[in-house]
């Protein structure tokens, strides 16, 4: 082991961190090295300054008070909700189930188009902030597991994140987005120089075929399944948009 | 149901952990005003989920609620600040008269070693504060910041370099 193989070993290595073999080469390394173990000396006693009780900050009194009559009225309002939102549960149940019953005779027509087309453009819209704020990625990462992983705890669903690498889309990562007021689980795939952003909404209605639209120069693809909806969203082609609809339709 | 009890058992369980919530969330805005607002959300945010608590390490869960409800607020005032870029390496701190070899790692005061770890890049600074002020494990570091082991300790190593080379006296002076 050189001294610069030791270098990035030297900070678990004080940590405790690396298993037995590792441990006796980084010691037999040090044994024969003082640069590298003044190097820990160095970093041992930067561990030790870390320590020092004044570097921590403490909260405000104020603040803990604030708090405690912020949580109580958060409880407060807790108690006060159980019952309506029973009943807006119950009522989000009928009026599925009544949608569900009004969409089964002709599920490939166009549903709620009112709900629809709005959040056509509230996707596009979201997506042309995104690219405008170059903020298209909280999580970069090519893999659907890790970007999956990402979003649990971060939303009440858990959206697939299908593969499509073989399509020639790569996964470029992931941000957590707001459309039309509900939170959406964004995908960022990357073709070519292209970039195609995949929203998956909770249903707003039963589910639905895919469907395209339009707006200000993006090409959006729709449809809903169990209870998700799926938006993707690109300047790419209207056909490709379309294919690229229905590879997602049969992953999802 | 809403249970009676829920915020006696909140107060109880989580709230006692709220200097360490304070101090990550104050280490990752460096400022108080902010570090509040993210530690008032984040309070109120755990409250809201208590109840999908599962119970074992109040404080791990807590700090992993602060920790993204800063983000959300960072990404929020990424956008719209344009006066200051946080987690910019290169963030200098205006100089000062202090000689180079006077902010030598010699004494280690507390000013100058709080000042050094604020201008770390925000992704090295939090597995610092993780690993020395809370002294996680690289696993525990993990769960929070949700990255693969090897990336905290990447991070980590290359955190304590960048502030060994602060601390030995790199032109970037000090603000006292």
């Amino acid at each position: 082991m050189n001294c610069k193989e030791l270098e990035d070993l030297l900070s678990p290595y004080l940590d405790g961190e690396l298993d037995a073999s590792q441990r006796s080469s980084v010691e037999q390394h040090l044994g024969d090295c003082p640069d590298c173990k003044r190097a820990l000396a160095d970093l041992g006693a930067m561990h030790e300054a870390l320590q020092a009780p004044a570097l921590r900050y403490h909260a405000s009194d104020t603040l803990q008070q604030r708090l405690k009559i912020k949580l109580r009225d958060a409880d407060a309002r807790e108690q006060r909700s159980v019952w309506p939102r029973w009943a807006a549960v119950a009522a989000t149940v009928v009026i599925a189930a009544a949608l569900t019953w009004n969409f089964l005779p002709r599920s490939d027509a166009p549903t709620t188009p009112g709900v629809d087309d709005a959040m056509v453009d509230a996707a596009v819209d979201v997506q042309q902030d995104a690219v405008k704020n170059g903020h298209l990625t909280e999580l970069s990462s090519a893999d659907p597991k890790a970007v999956q992983t990402w979003f649990s705890g971060k939303l009440a669903y858990v959206p697939p994140v299908p593969d499509l690498s073989a399509k020639g889309y790569t996964l470029a990562g992931a941000r957590l987005d707001t459309v039309k007021g509900q939170p959406a689980a964004a995908l960022v795939y990357q073709h070519g120089s292209d970039v195609v952003t995949v929203f998956v909404c909770p249903a707003q209605h039963g589910d639905t075929d895919l469907d395209t639209d339009s707006d200000d120069g993006y090409q959006v693809a729709y449809w809903t399944k169990g209870s998700l909806s799926f938006w993707v969203v690109s300047k790419l082609d209207a056909a490709q948009v379309k294919q690229l609809g229905q590879d997602l339709h049969q992953a999802t | 149901m809403a249970n009676p009890a829920k915020l006696a058992r909140f107060e109880q369980t989580v709230l006692p952990h709220l200097d360490a919530a304070y101090n990550l969330a104050r280490w990752l805005t460096r400022n108080d005003h902010d570090a509040e607002d993210v530690v008032q959300e984040a309070m109120l945010r755990a409250f809201r989920f208590y109840d999908t608590f599962q119970g074992g390490e109040a404080r791990h869960w807590l700090l992993k609620i602060v920790r993204n409800t800063f983000y959300s607020w960072y990404d929020k005032n990424k956008r719209h600040a344009h006066t200051e870029t946080l987690g910019d390496e290169a963030m200098q701190v205006a100089g000062n008269e202090l000689s180079p070899e006077e902010v030598l790692i010699r004494d280690h005061g507390a000013q100058v070693v709080r000042d050094a770890v604020a201008t770390l890049a925000v992704e090295f600074r939090e597995v610092l504060l993780l690993r020395e002020f809370e002294g996680y494990s690289y696993k525990e570091i993990a769960d929070i910041v949700e990255v693969p082991i090897g990336t905290v300790m990447s991070r980590l190593s290359r955190a304590r370099q960048q502030l060994k080379n602060r601390l030995s006296g790199q032109p970037a002076g000090v603000e006292v």
